[in-house]
């Protein structure tokens, strides 16, 4: 507890804490000795009383006597503590005072700092983090050299152990030093301290250790660097962590997020990047320029091209808030593609410019399964991979048939496969039930369309299965659909909101242009289960289900209740078909989950809450996305609404999500300070951690607690001791001219 | 007699010296005078009739009843009589206690010479006696100009050097004493309080108005001693080593249970009780007592 104290003899200590023990005995046994004679007339009465009270006062005096014995003691520790302290340091002769000073790439950020002039007064200027570190480990080293054979240990976090620099400190330390920290720099290949830690830490020498460095959130956040912060303040507790970030830039910008919207990206299709920009000063901003450029990689680097469309604008954007732009992007083939956005015109580099390499695939590989020559087949064949005026279309997809025999027989990976379609009619092969419940378990998505010719006990024997198959309802014989005599309604319903905006707009007037002619149906009286939804119906007397999608282990199947052959409907002709299927393997991906947030959810996310340190915890308020546009850019604004937790503990966050609020979102930008809760959490404390200006060289943080805890109880005991010594009457009693009286049993 | 006007405070002397003392009761007395006693005798203020024995004065008959009723009878009147005061001070060795002006034995004799001198000057008989565990020396009641000084006189032998013993002090005094008046008794009491209360009542039997001036040392009263102390008895081989602020409170209690019993032997004795400490002013002491004697010989 007291670790400077083993710096003193032990013998002295030995000997303060005897002379604090037999200084109150002493005391109490000469006032034995000090008594004076009183010839007292009343001693009936004296004697009366001492019998009474003999016991009681017997004991509080010992009681007294022991609890100034240990107000002797406590005073002797703190006295110790004290004058330890005033030694200045407090380090023994040949005390290493080890630094390791992180030179990652984030350490060149500059800065507002507050520097010392020549004229003694304090400047606000820029310069590095890196450079406030040198300054800083400069003063410290000026301080150790005003006592005797101090050595200090440089070490850089991108350099071995071994390449570390020692420095006696006396008179000239400061020049060699200067002279030393010049001539280094930042490295982008520096490793983060932690890592050099992790693997070099055991070489340190023992006594204290001085982190400096930026502490970024990409290096410090999360479970595992709080566990290694963790072990680094149990193995050196003289340690001390030096933030070497200035004051916060007025105009500073952070991008945040470059990421792709959940989907998929294939060659030839849309897709959307999403850009967050936050604004971290304390003023508005406006006109805010984003540059995107892009390159591809499998060609060979090549110099980034601005996108077209490119800058994207941020009209404004107030303090604390996060812009998210939705950019759209149409790769036209396949590869490895690189993304850079930035932000041109901002003051700190560091977190101006984010990065993604998005692998972008030809095609989404369909597995169609059905007898080769069938209308229905080579129908879907060309739907997918339609060629107009000789050349082939991209529409993002690639189908591969096989028949229901060879599927069967086949034991290939279906996991490059988006989905797999079943057209086929023949069923009579157990194995091929059992192999595409196998791979719809595992999560696959299966679409199934019962031929023209398909054997209907059949299909509802191997496929419902009495509610135990793949398909969720069984079906009964085809029958004719009535022409509809109106231009107004459609044939189709679009039920699934997740579907509907799709055709929406003029995807709705294409959708009008559907026809059908004839249906299988559900049995009369057939109600779709709680985990059964029905994405589609059909007009009049037959609004009845058209596209089923059912749950089957971690995947999903969907039922198309009528074959896509010219003789059933013409929807496979129409546009919207492979949007439709295409927005049926998207959403039924199985990395897309199954919470997705909608309007009215309850929201719910929990938060280390640490009511010491001033950490918050951020509400993100997202505008609705119904206003993003078909291969438009928009922009939402994120509203931070800031939370001060005021117990220890984990805290939840609840509401509802609102037309604006679809989600929580706690994220920050990984190059902003890590949050200071990581620290408290892994149990550095305050004093242990500091800014650069500000570095002690005992952070005592063991030490004070127990000296706090010692003046406390010495205050408590001193307390304790007067109201003993009142009650015993060991305390001196007012007096004034003699015959004065105290108490109240005078009498007037 | 060297230093016997010191106990009379000519300063404290004039300012009571406008004040009566009165006897509570009629005390029997030779002298008319201004007080009244229990006895019938000659007086022109008439008290009742009684009839007629033979052998009375005839010169006492009403003969303005028997005129009236035909039969005798003897008219009776009330007669003034001199007081009696005896004044017994405590000389024992707890009254030499005190640390100030004034030990205990000190300020009694001095409050024993105002009384002395209020009473001879109001032509009353006064007397004075000593007393420890025995009665002491003492100067008979009587009412001439020298009987001051004998008194006086009286409190200058060597200081006291035995114990209070007041049951067979009262005892030997009741015997003594032939002629009823006012005892006033100046003491610390520091004795057993049945014992006194018997003494108490042996003087009230025989008719005597008993006044009980309890004096006492303010360190008595308060015990305000801090430092460690060793406590000697003065009247008994009793002694204690203590921190006396740790039992100050039992001590003062005992202190306080002493006082209320011997007030408590005083009212059942119907005797007169005045608790007095001696850093109080002589004359606010005396005016309290002569103000209480006059309020009760009004009743």
């Amino acid at each position: 507890m007291f670790t400077s104290l083993y710096t003193v003899p032990v013998s002295a200590w030995a000997g303060l804490v005897a002379v604090a023990l037999a200084v109150p005995i002493l005391i109490h046994l000469i006032n034995l000795l000090r008594y004076r004679k009183v010839q007292w007339a009343a001693m009936e009465f004296l004697i009366k009383g001492h019998r009474k009270k003999k016991k009681r006062v017997w004991w509080t005096q010992l009681s007294l006597i022991a609890c100034r014995c240990l107000v002797g003691l406590l005073a002797v520790l703190l006295f110790g503590r004290v004058s330890c302290r005033q030694e200045a340091g407090l380090y023994p002769s040949g005390t290493s005072h080890f630094v390791l000073l992180d030179d990652s790439y984030s350490m060149g950020e500059e800065v507002l700092a507050q520097v010392q002039t020549l004229t003694s007064q304090r400047d606000l200027r820029k310069q590095s983090c890196f450079e406030n570190a040198s300054q800083s480990i400069l003063g410290l080293a000026e301080k150790l050299a005003q006592w005797p054979d101090q050595r200090m240990v440089i070490a850089l976090s991108s350099r071995p152990f071994d390449q570390a620099k020692t420095f006696e400190c006396n008179s000239s330390v400061v020049e060699r030093m200067k002279e030393f920290l010049g001539s280094q720099g930042v490295s982008e290949m520096s490793a983060s301290p932690l890592q050099w830690m992790e693997q070099q830490l055991d070489r340190v020498p023992a006594g204290p250790f001085y982190l400096f460095s930026d502490f970024r959130a990409v290096d410090f956040d999360g479970e595992g660097a709080r566990a290694k912060l963790k072990k680094l303040r149990q193995e050196k507790p003289d340690l001390q962590l030096v933030v070497c970030t200035g004051m916060p830039e007025t105009d500073n910008l952070s991008l945040n997020a470059l990421e792709p919207e959940n989907g998929l990206v294939s060659a030839g299709v849309p897709f959307y990047m999403t850009l967050k920009v936050e604004n971290r000063s304390a003023e508005t901003r406006r006109n805010i320029e984003i540059g995107v450029r892009t390159a591809r990689l499998d060609s060979g680097v090549q110099e980034l091209e601005f996108l077209e469309g490119s800058p994207a604008m941020i009209p404004e954007l107030e303090a604390g808030e996060t812009a998210t732009l939705q950019l759209p992007f149409v790769v036209p083939a396949a590869g490895e593609i690189l993304y850079e956005a930035s932000l041109d015109h901002d003051s700190l580099p560091v977190d101006n410019v984010a990065h993604r390499i998005l692998e972008v695939q030809l095609t989404n590989r369909l597995l169609l399964i059905g007898d080769k020559g069938r209308d229905a087949v080579s129908y879907l064949q060309w739907v997918f991979q339609p060629e107009i005026r000789g050349s082939a279309v991209n529409t993002g997809f690639q189908t591969d048939l096989v028949t229901a025999n060879e599927f069967a027989m086949a034991d290939d990976e279906l996991g490059n496969y988006a989905a797999v379609y079943l057209l086929s009619d023949d069923l009579a092969d157990p194995r091929l039930i059992q192999r595409l419940e196998d791979y719809v378990q595992q999560g696959g998505l299966l679409f199934v369309s019962p031929g023209g010719f398909a054997d209907i006990e059949r299909f509802n024997r191997r496929l419902h299965k009495g509610g135990q198959g793949l398909v969720p309802c069984p079906i009964e014989a085809a029958t004719l659909i009535s022409e509809r005599t109106g231009n107004t309604e459609t044939d189709i319903s679009i039920l699934a909101e997740n579907l509907a905006r799709f055709f929406e707009g003029e995807t709705a007037k294409l959708l009008s242009d559907v026809r059908f002619y004839r249906k299988f149906f559900p049995p009369r009286g057939w109600k779709a289960a709680g985990d059964v939804k029905i994405l589609a119906s059909l007009r009049g007397r037959a609004r009845t289900p058209l596209i089923i999608q059912s749950p089957f282990g971690r995947g999903k199947v969907v039922t198309l209740l009528s074959p896509f052959d010219n003789q059933w409907n013409n929807w496979a002709r129409n546009p919207t078909f492979v949007v439709l299927v295409y927005q049926l393997i998207f959403l039924n991906r199985k990395w897309i989950s199954d919470n997705e947030l909608r309007v009215g959810d309850r929201l719910q996310e929990s938060t280390v809450a640490i009511p010491k340190s001033s950490s918050m915890s951020r509400l993100l308020v997202r505008s609705s996305s119904s206003s993003v546009g078909v291969q438009k850019t928009s922009v939402s604004v994120e509203k931070r609404e800031e939370f001060v937790f005021r117990r220890k503990g984990v805290c939840q966050l609840t509401g509802l999500a609102r037309p604006f609020v679809v989600g929580l979102d706690f994220r920050d930008s990984q190059m902003s300070p890590a949050a200071v809760e990581q620290f408290a959490l892994a149990g550095i404390s305050d004093r242990q951690m500091v800014s650069w200006g500000e570095v002690k060289m005992d952070t005592g943080s063991p030490v004070d607690r127990g000296e706090n805890g010692v003046l406390l109880t010495l205050l408590l005991l001193l307390f304790f001791e007067q109201w003993l010594a009142r009650r015993v009457g060991f305390q001196s009693v007012a007096k004034t001219a003699r015959g004065t009286t105290r108490g109240s049993e005078g009498i007037s | 007699m060297k230093d016997s006007k010191k106990y009379f405070h000519p300063e404290t002397i004039r300012k009571i010296s406008r004040l009566e003392l009165r006897s509570r009761y009629l005390v029997e007395g030779l002298l008319s005078g201004m007080h009244r006693s229990p006895f019938f005798g000659q007086s022109i203020e008439f008290r009742q009739h009684r009839d007629y024995v033979q052998g009375d004065d005839l010169r006492h008959v009403d003969w303005k009843v028997w005129a009236r009723q035909d039969r005798f009878y003897v008219k009776q009147f009330e007669a003034d009589t001199n007081l009696n005061c005896h004044l017994l001070v405590d000389c024992s060795n707890s009254m030499a206690y005190g640390v100030g002006t004034f030990d205990k034995f000190e300020y009694a004799a001095t409050l024993a010479c105002c009384l002395a001198y209020l009473v001879n000057r109001q032509k009353d008989n006064v007397g004075c006696t000593l007393f420890d565990s025995t009665l002491g020396n003492g100067v008979e009641c009587k009412n001439r100009s020298s009987q001051l000084e004998a008194i006086a006189a009286l409190f200058d032998r060597p200081s006291p050097d035995s114990k209070t013993s007041l049951s067979s002090v009262l005892n030997v005094f009741s015997n003594r004493s032939l002629q009823r008046g006012l005892v006033v008794l100046i003491s610390d009491f520091f004795d057993q309080v049945d014992e006194v209360q018997k003494g108490l009542q042996l003087l009230r039997q025989q008719g005597h108005d008993v006044l009980l001036i309890h004096l006492l040392d303010r360190d008595e009263v308060d015990f305000p001693f801090d430092r460690p102390t060793h406590f000697e008895g003065m009247e008994t081989p009793d002694q204690l080593r203590c921190h006396p602020q740790a039992y100050r409170d039992s001590y003062l209690e005992a202190m306080n249970d002493f006082r209320q019993e011997l007030r408590r032997a005083s009212s059942a004795t119907a005797c007169d009780y005045e608790l007095c400490t001696t850093d109080m002013a002589f004359n606010t002491v005396l005016s309290r007592l002569i103000h209480r004697r006059k309020g009760q010989a009004g009743r």
